[in-house]
């Protein structure tokens, strides 16, 4: 039997690298899918505690956590293609139109 | 033998995950990505979450990471961008941080997972069950959710197209 700890340390890694892709990144794109990685690691964490109380409230919620995730990368993506048609970059730091 | 195929799986999720963030072509990322999805859905399995692993490869390595790899070869971006070191070592001070002190909040977390007969398996037919006896209204809303997106997404690129 794995300790249930080992699942958890391995979401908690998987939330850091996605949080430290945030930061360094500057490529939307690229800080777009850091996101997708802290939205697995919570669900994997979720998956955990739910096995941990034996019963399956934590995978539904999970499942409804993949559904918004897809919503989001549906809009995510298409304002990523505007803002590309508009600026002819993504790069984050070019994006100060609110700092004027 | 479960502690080996779930040594494997983690090495693979972190080392790619490593990848996606540090590559400098945006396309790399993207493919490393799928190979963290593909063993998170490998650890879900020795979770007993049968369903969500399936869903996991259809909708996130399927269909999801499809649209970030159309997104990047669209976009045909040329600028391929190197990480400069200061930024390198804040984002790794910052992440091990993070991850030192989620890691040792979890450290309290002292119960074990139940064996695998205390337990529902996590497949389609108790998934189903529960979806659509204790939660068909929020069910029902991420469907009008989904549409709503796609919606917005049409309306997002369709508006850029009318001002050229």
């Amino acid at each position: 039997m794995i300790p249930t700890s080992l699942f958890l340390f391995l979401s908690a890694i998987l939330f850091a690298i996605g949080v430290a892709g945030v930061l360094i990144r500057k490529n939307a794109l690229v800080i777009f899918m850091s996101v997708e990685l802290m939205l697995n690691a919570i669900n994997l964490s979720l998956i955990t505690f739910s096995r941990m109380h034996g019963n399956l409230d934590g995978q539904i919620l999970v499942f409804f956590v993949i559904a918004v995730a897809a919503a989001e990368v549906a809009v995510g993506l298409a304002l990523i293609i505007a803002i590309f048609k508009k600026n002819d970059s993504i790069n984050v730091e070019e994006l100060n139109l609110m700092k004027m | 033998m479960e502690l080996v195929l779930f040594t494997i799986f983690a090495v693979l999720a972190i080392a790619s995950a490593l990848v996606v963030i540090t590559q400098e072509k945006p396309i790399y990322s993207v493919l490393s990505l799928v190979v963290t999805l593909f063993s998170l859905a490998g650890i879900y399995v020795l979770l007993n979450a049968y369903f969500l692993a399936m869903i996991q490869i259809a909708v996130y390595a399927g269909a999801i990471m499809v649209l970030f790899l159309f997104v990047v070869m669209l976009l045909n971006l040329k600028d391929s961008y190197k990480i400069p070191n200061l930024k390198k070592l804040l984002g790794t001070v910052f992440g091990g941080a993070i991850a030192l002190s989620v890691i040792f909040s979890f450290t309290k977390v002292g119960r074990a997972l139940v064996p695998e007969s205390e337990m529902p398996a996590g497949d389609a037919y108790n998934m189903g069950i529960l979806l659509f006896t204790d939660y068909v209204f929020p069910f029902e809303i991420a469907s009008i959710l989904l549409l709503v997106a796609t919606i917005g997404a049409i309306v997002f690129t369709k508006k850029q197209l009318k001002e050229n």
